[in-house]
């Protein structure tokens, strides 16, 4: 197996910027005050055609895929829909539980339930978290529909980390001044790993707070046993059933994702602002892929970057977003060829996507938005248009 | 080493503007490697060669003239090929076979159709694994008699082909460097290598699947759609490129030798099958391989009539009868039983319902696995003319 250097050029330049940023607030200023709070937000949005047909498989080729990465379809489906409600003591503990749609709109589930508490010391602050939640390795990573400007889940989702990485875990967390530096452990039940014997996974990340801006860096280690693509039916399903199914198809090794992201947001005249966000990953894969008689040894190298910036003019916003992966695999054995292309990993296709989006608050907590995406994600590409709509609210507080 | 050129900001504009592209490499090893011509479909892997037998041309063609020569029996009366005839994809059109002294075989004879990639020989054996090892039965065995060389006339019928001009040069070129190469050893892997490079990848089935959107009849596509599908569960047992779930070639780690009861018995309701062949169970004793046997490659199989392991169902319609049933019933007779209700039956036989339309189309899915040129071939044909 390769070993991962982490320093780059990037940790060098959030280094030294980090030394001169003014802080618009700090760690310290969140879990202050005891509250309740329940939000509720939808995401919904009709298209003119999807990525993939609503009764087939879609894979990005090249990425063995799973978790939540379902495609956008045709017509009007929903994005995403969920209920949640926060709580924090003035004792410094928090939690929150949240309900939200799952297996594209079809099903709901508890997507988030965790419970935590902050320990103050004198510029800094310990946070542990235990419960089912989203990873905070990359704001990214915690970003449903509703929140971003466009629709769509970024490829680099979507392909490295099953949309969101999602799972049962602890996460321990040291806040100070503008830095978060976070050490999160999960059981595996949320791709890229497997949760039992020889499963589950842990990150790293570093993250810088500034006044118009944020980074961070990350490292994610997954360790899968058995693992086939979730998202679809196993292997078939007997009798008359209409069920999507993937190939019968099992990788049994590790994945090591690096991940950097920036964030800014400038205001540049009291009613523009401008902000742009942008988020890399470099993947490596070891192991095997097997089917039921055959196996094969399975090495890659995957990096994906994801760029959107806008400018927002009062209730209007309009912006632009690029995408792109490199995808290298490396088979070895004398089912090298045969796996290959069943499980969808030959490819010499570099899948890509531009996003322009216009959006528009329509009021305070509705916001609707036309979007035009070039995708090629698959070796034919299409264009696609789509209207939404997101409503987002509190339905109850006491702060 | 692989994060040092991808994280920084560089790079990402590096990589959104098309910089560094994507790639596949295979490292297959020896996969593609033999010196025998295998004519096999383009996207089906090479068979495994025995590392005792390697395929050769030479060993083919003296195989092939073994493979037709009735002298290579006690009584010089039977070859491989009286119970293997080329234009029934080497089966028999026999209920059950017949030896060379006229016993009956309790099993049909099995077509000799892409052998090479059988992970079991014959109809119900585990350890069953090469060619060379099969065939020392029909050679040699005793009960039933097949081509009846004992060892009273061993030493008359390996004369008998060394009596024959042309097997000189075709044992010397197929076994270069052995000073007398005439030997039962050496028929044995002859006749192996031939049998081994009966290869069948030229049906209309195989030119649709590689590319010929128009060699399948609509009603064979029709037809087709059904054998796939997870209501009639066919393809589960005759899948893949060979129809079999019984198949090996150099691709394969794991390999599977399943065995299925299809409810074709259940005497007395005990799950029983006739005494003489109760399949995989006359190897094991195993009570739950009774009435297990492999399931045959379909290559053909519109040749091969009658079917089953022992020839009783005499149409491939009423084998579709017998599978949209999910086993047979015998209302009468020493098999009386409820095949459906056979407590070893294979959980993939629970019946299907078909149209007329349905079932034709399946039937003529099942005729576009006809290989014309292989029945045909004259290199798989009797060296020594008609019989």
């Amino acid at each position: 197996m390769k070993p991962i250097t982490f320093i780059s050029p990037f940790v060098i330049t959030l280094t030294a910027l980090s030394s001169s940023a003014a802080l618009a607030h700090s760690n310290k200023d969140q879990f202050q005050t005891p509250s309740t709070k329940v939000t509720a937000a939808i995401s919904a949005t009709w298209r003119d055609q999807g990525v993939a047909e609503s009764d087939t498989l879609w894979q990005i080729p090249g990425l063995l895929m799973g978790g939540e990465a379902y495609p956008v379809t045709e017509s009007t489906s929903l994005d995403d829909a969920s209920i949640s409600v926060h709580h924090r003591t003035n004792q410094g503990s928090h939690g929150m539980i949240q309900i939200a749609s799952h297996d594209n709109g079809n099903e709901a589930e508890i997507h988030h339930a965790f419970a935590g508490h902050t320990l103050t010391q004198d510029n800094s602050q310990w946070r542990i978290e235990a419960g089912r939640m989203a990873a905070a390795m990359t704001p990214l990573n915690g970003e449903h529909s509703h929140h971003r400007l466009a629709s769509e889940a970024p490829l680099i989702m979507d392909g490295f980390l099953g949309r969101q990485l999602n799972d049962e875990g602890i996460r321990l967390q040291w806040l100070a001044q503008s830095w978060v530096l976070g050490l999160e452990s999960w059981r595996g039940s949320a791709f890229p790993a497997t949760s039992g014997e020889d499963g589950g996974s842990y990150d790293i990340y570093l993250q810088y707070r500034a006044e118009h801006w944020q980074a961070g860096v990350w490292w994610l280690e997954a360790d899968a046993n058995n693992r086939s693509d979730s998202r679809y039916s196993s292997g078939h399903s007997h009798g008359d059933s209409a069920d999507i199914v993937a190939p019968e198809i099992w990788f049994d090794g590790q994945t090591q994702i690096a991940g950097a992201f920036f964030r800014s947001q400038w205001q540049l005249t009291n009613h523009l602002q401008w902000r742009t966000q942008g988020d890399m990953m470099a993947v490596q894969v070891e192991g095997n892929l097997r089917d039921s008689s055959r196996q094969a040894a399975l090495s890659s190298e995957y990096n994906g970057g994801y760029l959107q910036t806008s400018l927002r003019w009062q209730t209007h916003e309009v912006g632009i977003g690029w995408e792109r992966l490199s995808l290298d695999n490396e088979l070895v054995g004398a089912a090298a060829g045969v796996l290959a292309t069943t499980a969808g990993v030959y490819t010499d296709h570099s899948p890509s996507r531009t996003t322009l989006v216009y959006s528009w608050q329509a009021a305070p907590g509705l916001r609707l938005r036309a979007e035009w995406v070039q995708d090629n994600s698959l070796a034919d590409s299409v264009n696609r248009f789509g209207l939404g709509l997101v409503w987002q609210q509190a339905l109850w507080s006491n702060e | 080493m692989f994060l040092k050129h991808s994280l920084t900001p560089l790079s990402l504009v590096l990589l959104l503007t098309g910089c560094g592209g994507s790639n596949t490499t295979l490292i297959e090893g020896d996969l593609n490697t033999s010196s025998f011509n295998w004519n096999l479909r383009a996207d089906v892997p090479l068979p495994v060669e025995p590392a005792d037998n390697p395929m050769t041309e030479a060993k083919f063609q003296l195989g092939r003239h073994l493979f037709y020569d009735a002298r290579l029996s006690g009584n010089g009366s039977q070859s491989c090929a009286s119970c293997h005839h080329q234009d029934k994809a080497f089966s028999d059109g026999l209920v059950v076979a017949l030896g060379s002294e006229g016993d009956p075989h309790p099993r049909n004879s099995q077509s000799l159709v892409n052998v090479a990639f059988n992970s079991t020989l014959t109809w119900a054996n585990p350890a069953l694994l090469t060619i060379e090892q099969q065939m020392l039965t029909p050679l040699f065995s005793e009960d039933p008699i097949e081509q009846g060389i004992t060892d009273s006339n061993r030493d008359e019928v390996l004369q008998r082909i060394v009596d024959e001009p042309q097997y000189q040069s075709l044992f010397t070129e197929a076994f270069p460097n052995q000073g007398s190469s005439i030997s039962f050893d050496n028929i044995i892997k002859a006749i192996g290598t031939f049998v081994r490079g009966l290869t069948s990848f030229n049906s209309p089935f195989d030119r649709f699947e590689t590319g010929d959107s128009t060699a399948m009849t609509a009603a064979a596509q029709r037809g087709r759609a059904l054998f796939f599908s997870e209501a009639l569960e066919c393809f589960h047992c005759h899948g893949g490129y060979n129809l079999s779930d019984s198949t090996v070639d150099r691709t394969v780690t794991f390999i599977e030798r399943p065995f299925h009861n299809t409810g074709l018995y259940n005497i007395g309701g005990s799950g029983d099958f006739p005494a003489d062949n109760q399949g995989v169970f006359a190897i094991t004793g195993d009570s739950a391989d009774m009435g297990k046997f492999r399931a045959p490659t379909l290559r053909n199989v519109e040749l091969t009539a009658p079917y089953m392991h022992d020839g009783s169902i005499e149409t491939l319609a009423q084998v579709v009868d017998f599978y949209a049933a999910g086993g047979r019933l015998i209302s009468s007779g020493p098999y009386a039983g409820d095949g459906r209700a056979n407590p070893f039956k294979d959980g993939f036989i629970n019946g299907f319902t078909l149209t007329d339309q349905e079932k034709q189309d399946l039937i003529e899915f099942l005729h576009s696995l006809t290989d014309q040129e292989f029945i045909s071939s004259p290199r798989f044909s009797n060296p020594w003319g008609a019989p």
